[in-house]
């Protein structure tokens, strides 16, 4: 089953248009990272799914339910799939005068979630973000860290199908980065869905499956990102770092060398010639002492598509 | 629906909404109680006409500004919070969520006003009142000043949909308020009191005045509250002799004889309704919004 189906969506704020045509398609069972700058329609995108903003045009379809369709949403198809899907917002406060547990117990409720099971689940998940110790604190006296594990903890209380992260890093220490990653891998593990948008690239290339580049409301990208990151080599060229044990001659080579000091050069090609390379530097009586392929980080990717 | 209920409810209690509605009824009252003290006054009627005054007066303009804040800033601030964010994206809808927010405002109110009316039977008694003939009005009393409340707030929740930025529209409530509350009575007054016929009787003043804020004021909260109140009150004409220069002299005189709270709302039922109504209209503008509002 797909569970999340965009098509053709545009949503303008009075002269801004934030999704012009957008196209999504996310699968079960994946961990699908949203990439964008800021004011492509990340944001905007994860509101119109779970009908928070209103679209002008297009279809949206949730766990296999279409739930909007030319400027209208089916409030009651759309309040069945928001019962499986669990949303982690970006930049919200929760209610500062409820403790963890009132605001689990409260959320659980939207969810009639009968009360045994409430409890179990209240206590797993606190346990789980790490708030167990504080889960009779005020949400007001919370640092953003905290925040930020309580509203993980909120978007999981239903268990849910699909999971929606709005930049959901956005102010966690490293230690909180490293569990929060470890609660996506877990939820992949599950057969959960998670859609996930961040900025912050090097989280996105490290738990998800596949991403989509979302800039100025439209798709310009959607892949895996092994298979981005060929299709980027295979555009942009391999870069390998060599070095050998005396001097190449590179005047009738094909590719573009750079010396980088020493017996060290930069070779830039549009395939990979690693084979061909140590051929022509043995044609010149040298060897290879070290070679390293240059892959671009997704970071340098994406710049270069938002470019 | 129950849901918006609740969160609104537990908001209410905890964010101590309740308590600070209680708190300035109370603490507005306090001194009433201390003048009726001082100058004696131990007659119910005397006592009831005294909680009438003071309601149409001081507990109708704090009470109204109080409903009218908390509904400006209902749905604007939790939008800037993002709470309303977390709130629409569980298994809920939008209109269960508007009125169960707007019941839970209802049940906190309530509970403050009665509250307050037990408080304001405790300190009649203080004042050495007996209030067992009173009792019913001050609740009918404190009911009618919750319909006021409910009606601004339902104003409060129009300026929130419409108004993004919950500073504005503090501001814009403020502004509309003393709209409604003084600017256009006042103007309707003067209008009144150019085409009003000369020689009526109080009756037929305050006949008048109702059917005149009846038709122009409608809209008005606080308008309708005080031509509900003009009501309780029965007028008994009495022709007064007085000898001047030698001479007797006929006056008419109008003695008050309370009627009581119940009389006056089955008499201005029309403006009860009128509060009643009102609310829900102002009400159904507020969802209507909501309903197509992005919440971003």
């Amino acid at each position: 089953m797909v569970m999340i189906v965009v098509e053709n969506l545009v949503k303008t704020y009075k002269d801004v248009r934030a999704l012009d045509g957008l196209n999504l398609k996310v699968p079960r069972g994946v961990v699908y990272g949203f990439l964008g700058p800021n004011g492509a329609g990340k944001s905007t995108t994860i509101l119109s799914l779970l009908g928070l903003v209103f679209p002008q045009k297009g279809r949206i379809e949730l766990l296999g339910e279409e739930v909007f369709r030319n400027g209208k949403f089916d409030e009651k198809k759309l309040v069945e799939a928001k019962a499986r899907i669990g949303y982690m917002p970006e930049h919200a406060t929760l209610w500062e005068f409820l403790t963890p547990v009132q605001t689990l117990d409260i959320i659980a409720d939207a969810f009639r979630i009968p009360k045994a099971e409430k409890e179990r689940r209240i206590n797993e998940l606190l346990d789980m973000v790490g708030l167990k110790d504080v889960r009779n604190k005020k949400v007001g006296k919370f640092s953003k860290g905290m925040r930020q594990r309580l509203l993980l903890a909120q978007a999981l209380i239903n268990d849910p199908e699909l999971l929606i992260l709005d930049e959901p890093m956005t102010g966690l220490d490293p230690k909180g980065i490293a569990e929060f990653k470890e609660v996506i891998r877990e939820q992949r593990k599950a057969g959960k869905t998670v859609f996930f948008s961040s900025h912050i690239l090097a989280h996105v290339e490290e738990v998800c499956d596949t991403v989509g580049v979302i800039v100025k409301g439209r798709l310009i990208l959607e892949d895996s990102i092994e298979n981005i990151k060929r299709e980027f080599l295979r555009k942009a060229g391999y870069t390998i770092i060599i070095e050998t044990n005396k001097p190449v001659d590179w005047s009738s080579a094909k590719w573009s060398v750079t010396p980088l000091g020493g017996n060290k050069y930069r070779v830039v090609a549009p395939d990979d010639i690693r084979e061909e390379l140590h051929d022509f530097v043995a044609s010149q009586g040298a060897k290879i002492l070290t070679m390293q392929v240059k892959e671009p980080s997704l970071e340098e990717i994406f710049l270069k598509l938002v470019e | 629906m129950l849901w918006g209920f609740k969160l609104e409810f537990m908001k209410g209690i905890r964010t101590k909404k309740l308590w600070a509605v209680m708190v300035i009824i109370i603490a507005l009252y306090i001194p009433d109680f201390y003048y009726m003290k001082r100058v004696g006054v131990t007659n119910e009627l005397q006592a009831i006409a005294e909680i009438i005054n003071f309601s149409s007066k001081t507990a109708l303009f704090f009470l109204g500004i109080l409903a009218i804040i908390f509904g400006a800033g209902a749905i604007n601030k939790e939008i800037e919070d993002g709470t309303i964010r977390i709130a629409l994206s569980k298994s809920v809808t939008r209109l269960g969520y508007i009125v169960g927010k707007y019941l839970g405002h209802i049940v906190v109110f309530g509970l403050a006003l009665l509250i307050t009316s037990f408080v304001t039977l405790a300190g009649l008694q203080w004042v050495g009142v007996s209030v067992s003939k009173i009792t019913s009005d001050v609740f009918l009393l404190n009911l009618l000043l919750l319909l006021v409340m409910l009606e601004f707030l339902a104003i409060g929740y129009i300026i929130s949909t419409f108004i993004r930025s919950s500073g504005t529209s503090l501001g814009v409530a403020l502004g509309v308020f003393f709209l409604l509350y003084i600017f256009i009575p006042s103007f309707v007054a003067y209008r009144m009191s150019t085409n009003i016929p000369s020689n009526l009787t109080v009756t037929e003043y305050n006949n008048y005045k109702a059917e005149y804020y009846t038709k122009y004021l409608f809209y008005s909260p606080n308008a309708q509250f005080i031509v509900i109140l003009d009501a309780v009150n029965n007028y008994k004409k009495v022709t007064k002799t007085i000898e001047i220069n030698g001479g007797t002299h006929k006056f008419p005189q109008y003695i008050p004889e309370y009627a009581g709270i119940k009389n006056a709302i089955k008499k201005r039922s029309i403006n009860v309704l009128l509060l009643v109504v009102m609310t829900l209209v102002y009400l159904g503008i507020a969802t209507w919004r909501f309903l197509r509002m992005d919440l971003r």
